[in-house]
């Protein structure tokens, strides 16, 4: 085997205590730390730059749209205005109570031997229109307390026909010393009041009440 | 070759972790922490300015919708005003009711003003509250007047009656009305 003989060993040491410098390591990795350091700076400033050109531009849409949308509320507070009064409007005409149904009804039941005297009602101003109806009368015949009787129920009969929750009832019934002359002959004759109540429209449904499930005892 | 390190070498050494120490402390406060800052009000902006988009889309769309529904309820509240004559009621509606009942053929009616209200949900009209008298009349014309008037008088609405009665003449009834009327506020 030949001998060999490195003539630069001097010169191959230094080079490589040159490169193993501690120093010029750090370094090296100083400067690789840096750039790593700055490259993620530069990204998150990248980052902050576009989430602030998004905002700013949601921000001018917003601020057109929002400009839009005052108006739009303007005018839909002017339309809705419009709609409701248009709708209690029809309401109002729509839900009123006819009274000449009523006066068409009376005028039929009422039979000739019986005579009103006063007639009184009022509608109340609520959605389902309630009627109260008082007729103060004379019944004249042989059985004047019968024909009285025979107009409450007819009065019943007739306006159930035509409206809800109709009830007829004697206020007072009393018999009278009046007598009058029907084709000649004297009749006994009766006092009567008579209270009719009626309903127009449909009350709204209640709602059905909440119950709480019991809890179920282990 | 010599590995142990001199005094000044290790001060050196301390001195540069220090000053490393320093420098990521000031990168991550002063660079880092600002932009940090500055990506959440971004993002909290962001996330505020959705929904107000979303809101005001939604109330641009709802105004759409209701300008589609709405003429309809223009032309009726118009149909309806147009029924209101000018001016105070008080001046046109007395000789209008005493107008209707001429041509009814029922004669001498008074019409007093009773009160008036405000109704809650028609801003733009009021309630009046009428009584009307007729002294004499037949119950067959008045109930055939009656009809007519509900049928021709669409905003007034007979809110009570009181018959009674003509104790000179039992055939003539003398008759109280009691009317609410809608007009213009």
């Amino acid at each position: 085997m030949a001998l060999v003989l490195n003539l630069h060993h001097e010169i191959d040491k230094r080079r490589a205590i040159s490169r193993r410098d501690p120093l010029k390591i750090a370094m090296g990795a100083l400067v690789v730390i840096i750039l790593g350091f700055a490259g993620y700076y530069f990204y998150q400033l990248n980052v902050a730059h576009n989430l602030e050109s998004e905002a700013n531009a949601l921000e001018g849409e917003f601020n057109a749209l929002d400009k839009k949308a005052a108006v739009a509320k303007t005018r839909a507070d002017e339309l809705n205005a419009t709609i409701k009064a248009s709708e209690s409007l029809v309401k109002r005409v729509e839900g009123r109570f006819y009274w000449a149904a009523v006066l068409g009804e009376l005028a039929q039941a009422v039979p000739p031997d019986i005579q009103i005297i006063r007639l009184s009602g009022d509608v109340n101003s609520d959605a389902v229109k309630r009627c109260s109806l008082t007729l103060e009368g004379i019944a004249a015949g042989p059985e004047p307390r019968k024909l009285a009787e025979d107009l409450r129920k007819a009065l019943s009969d007739r306006l159930s026909a035509k409206f809800k929750n109709v009830t007829s009832a004697f206020k007072s019934l009393e018999d009278s010393n009046e007598q009058v002359k029907i084709n000649g002959k004297p009749q006994k004759t009766v006092d009567f009041m008579i209270n009719v109540q009626l309903q127009v429209g449909e009350e709204a449904p209640t709602p059905p009440p909440v119950t709480r499930k019991k809890k179920s005892v282990e | 070759m010599n590995t142990k390190l001199g005094k000044e070498e290790i001060q050196k050494m301390v001195l540069g972790g220090i000053m490393a120490i320093i420098v990521v402390y000031v990168y991550f406060t002063v660079l880092l922490g600002p932009l940090q800052g500055s990506q959440e009000a971004s993002r909290q902006k962001q996330a505020g300015l959705h929904p107000k988009i979303a809101d005001a889309q939604k109330q641009i769309k709802q105004t759409a919708a209701l300008e589609i529904a709405a003429p309809k309820s223009t032309i009726t509240v118009k149909e309806l005003t147009a029924l209101i004559p000018e001016g105070s009621p008080v001046a046109w509606f007395p000789p209008q009711v005493n107008d209707f009942f001429k041509r009814e053929g029922i004669e001498k009616v008074t019409t007093r003003m009773n009160n008036e209200s405000q109704d809650k949900d028609l801003t733009s009209f009021r309630k009046i509250s009428w009584a009307i008298e007729i002294p004499k009349v037949e119950f067959g014309p008045f109930a055939q007047a009656v009809a007519d008037f509900e049928n021709e008088q669409l905003l007034a609405e007979i809110a009570g009656l009181q018959i009674e009665m003509s104790k000179e003449d039992p055939e003539f009834q003398h008759i109280n009305l009691t009317v609410n009327n809608i007009v213009k506020q």
